[in-house]
């Protein structure tokens, strides 16, 4: 197997979103922040995901009619992570957008993005029923 | 020991005793669920010994000094476990980087 | 007719039927007809459909489906002979007897949840329906499915509903409970992904049988660190789903801010999540033991702590949410401690679970309907007002305890058994001693809220407990009974699928 530098520079492209997006989630305090280093962690695992399936000078996995079969299975990339990406993209959206309307709820309600004041509940044990 | 408990008990779970009632069940049941943690914990590290013998023994004593030291642990425990998001994230990612090491050293 | 044809149904009723009720909920007589249909069809479609494999599409594995001679003749000259003979190119559902006893408990749960929710809410919602149901199809393709990827993405649905049914619950705070259950989920869910990924780029592929044949066939080499990084990104997600520490704290939270029938929808979450998520880890994993005591050291502080801090708790609410937690620190012990008996001790103590968790969500959800308060302290007396659920409730809290003659007691005994024969007697003893202070925790629990003098200031409404609820106590009883009285009735089927974990 060839090394790609394709391959490469994405792999370490996921890795750098993933640690970007834990410091934010740990260090950063405004709500939507957190929630955009979230979407960031999902992000690089898709990153990584599509860069398994690469593969250098590879053409695309549809087998036509006048192919050589041998010649076929040498060249061609691995087609199952991108239909588990795509999959995993919609996933990633739908739940970005359920954090994105809670955080626009508590805006309203509360009127700050802040998560510590926000996100740190101290009435412990308070009857907790409307 | 029962009146510097339940001294610790009221600092922690509220001041007011009118709103935060430390009544006997409740310091009994905080008593005793202190003491099993003890137990648990020092039996559990006794399986430590399937690693390592000298770790488990490193283990044990190291609970005996926290325990004769830190008692009593359940309100400092308490107070760890709010619901407080901060808190909750770090252990989380501290949960994540123990796992990924101990994989990474342990099974070689 | 063919009997595996139900074997997708258990996952496409509920999943259709959330979409009806939610397009009509508008007509309240229609959606709750149709709720009631799916409901009734939840546990029945298990005890019908014929064990078997379904392959969707009809993609079987070409040496399984003969099908090796309809391949152009270049390509049939590569495969012939080759792994790639025996692999799944479609998600697989595997249904056997083991599947069969718990889909159909899992039904059970869902279909009272169901009932319940239609009873006890005045106007029956749509939206709460559509939840329900779309839970518990995903929790059926949880058990069903053979592809880990098909398991991630009913897992990050659940995940999405899960928060759903907390937001609708109307419960003070929810909205925060919730963002705050995404924001770490996001995290648990992506990194259980990323284990996955590793694990698709090493074997290349997603079905569970075929990684397995791919380490053990020595064509993937074993103790690869990447392999090993994806065990521990598993494991992660494994906790995440569970609720084990350090997730215990959030999963307590969001139990404690739904609705009685939507709890018991999320504690079987957790249960199904652990047996399904933990015994993939132990089929592909198996064979390292720095996965096993992971997973048993992560299961063990879980039970400890689970316990002592409801030992703590004033809300009873609370109190069984972390008590569930601590249960499930049982399961993972069965589970991990990796041998045919223990994997079956585990799978059984979860079946009971899922009752018994169920049963006081909904026992101490009455005490809520009447006194609209979960504060322990202020609560009292109320065997007078209802003397009949009062004592349903103590059952179930009895039968938490692992008291005889019910379900938990045999399957708490065939976990110390277990630990025993593994040669871990001390898990044995920090088991009984965990199982006597729960004992504790629900007689402190029923003395306070069922036997002590009430409280001048505390106000009982005079509404009737609903009957339906009522029903579903008395069902869930009989089946701890029955369970508890008869346990090779689960357990010979259960062993099935612990078998079936171990199997190369």
């Amino acid at each position: 197997m060839s090394f790609s530098i394709v391959q490469c520079g994405s792999l370490l492209t996921a890795a750098l979103l993933m640690i970007i997006g834990l410091v934010a989630l740990v260090y950063l305090d405004n709500v939507v922040k957190k929630i955009i280093g979230a979407a960031f962690i999902g992000d690089g695992v898709n990153l990584l995901l599509i860069s398994l399936g690469y593969r250098a000078n590879g053409i695309t996995y549809i087998l036509l009619q006048d192919m050589n079969v041998t010649n076929f299975l040498g060249q061609a990339s691995y087609p199952l992570p991108f239909a588990l990406v795509l999959t995993s993209i919609v996933i990633g959206a739908s739940t970005l957008a359920v954090m994105l309307a809670l955080s626009v709820v508590l805006y309203k309600r509360h009127g700050t993005l802040s998560a510590s004041a926000l996100l740190n509940d101290k009435k412990i044990g308070e009857d907790n029923n409307e | 020991m029962y009146d510097k408990l339940v001294e610790i008990l009221k600092s922690t779970f509220g001041a007011d005793p009118e709103k935060t009632l430390v009544t006997g069940a409740q310091t009994s049941s905080i008593i005793s669920a202190e003491i099993v943690l003890m137990a648990s914990l020092l039996i559990a590290a006794l399986t430590i010994r399937l690693v390592s013998p000298a770790l488990m023994i490193i283990a044990v004593i190291g609970l005996m000094l926290l325990f004769m030291y830190g008692t009593p642990l359940m309100p400092k425990l308490y107070k760890e476990h709010t619901d407080d998001l901060n808190n909750m994230m770090f252990y989380a990612v501290l949960t994540l980087a123990i796992i990924a090491i101990v994989f990474y050293w342990g099974a070689l | 007719m063919d009997g595996t044809v139900f074997i997708p149904l258990m996952v496409i009723i509920p999943m259709i039927c959330a979409i009806l009720v939610n397009l009509i909920h508008g007509t309240e007589t229609v959606t709750k007809i149709i709720a009631w249909i799916a409901a009734i069809c939840l546990p029945i479609v298990p005890l019908v459909a014929t064990f078997g494999n379904h392959f969707f599409g009809g993609y079987q594995p070409l040496a399984a489906g003969n099908l090796m001679s309809t391949l152009p003749e270049a390509s049939n000259a590569i495969i012939s002979g080759t792994v790639l003979q025996i692999f799944h190119p479609a998600i697989t559902y595997a249904f056997g007897p083991g599947q069969q006893v718990v889909l159909f408990i899992l039904g059970l749960v869902a279909m009272c949840a169901v009932f319940i929710a239609i009873a006890e809410t005045k106007q029956t919602s749509g939206v709460y329906l559509f939840m329900l149901f779309m839970l518990s199809a995903a929790l059926m393709a949880f058990v069903l499915t053979d592809d880990i990827f098909n398991l991630y993405v009913f897992f990050e649905i659940a995940a999405l509903v899960q928060v759903g049914l907390i937001l609708v619950s109307r419960v003070r705070g929810n909205y925060e409970t919730g963002l705050k259950y995404m924001l770490l989920g996001e995290i648990g869910g992506s990194f259980m992904l990323l284990g996955i990924g590793l694990l698709l780029g090493m074997t290349g592929n997603v079905n569970m049988t075929d990684m397995v044949v791919m380490i053990h066939s020595g064509l993937v080499n074993p103790f690869n660190p990447v392999l090993l990084f994806a065990a521990a990104m598993l494991i992660y997600g494994w906790l995440y789903a569970t609720g084990l520490p350090p997730f215990n704290a959030i999963k307590s939270e969001i139990y404690s801010k739904g609705l009685p029938s939507g709890s018991m929808i999320l504690q079987s979450f957790s249960v199904i999540g652990c047996i399904t998520i933990g015994l993939a880890i132990i089929r592909i994993f198996g064979y390292l033991p720095t996965t096993q005591m992971a997973m048993l050291a992560v299961s063990v502080i879980a039970m400890i702590l689970g316990i002592c801090m409801a030992m703590v708790q004033d809300d009873y609410k609370r109190i069984i949410a972390y008590l569930a937690v601590g249960e499930l620190g049982y399961i993972g012990v069965g589970i991990a401690l990796g041998t045919a008996y223990s994997i079956t001790a585990g799978l059984f103590q979860a079946v009971n679970e899922l009752v018994v968790t169920s049963f006081l969500f909904i026992g101490f959800g009455l005490v809520l309907y009447k006194t609209k308060t979960s504060k322990i302290s202020k609560l009292g007396g109320l065997a007078e007002d209802m003397p009949v659920a009062a004592l349903l409730t103590v059952l179930a809290g009895l039968t938490m305890a692992g008291v005889p003659p019910f379900n938990v007691f045999q399957s708490k005994y065939m976990l110390v058994q277990a630990s025993l024969q593994a040669g871990i007697p001390e898990l044995a003893i920090i088991m009984i001693i965990l199982s006597i202070v729960t004992f504790l925790a629900f007689l402190k629990m029923a003395y306070a809220i069922f036997l002590r003098p009430k409280p001048d200031d505390l106000e009982v409404s005079s509404a009737n407990v609903p009957k339906t609820t009522m029903v579903v106590m008395v069902v869930f009883l009989i089946i701890c009974l029955v369970i508890g009285l008869f346990p090779s009735l689960v357990t010979s089927r259960l062993a099935y699928m612990a078998l079936a974990a171990l199997a190369l």
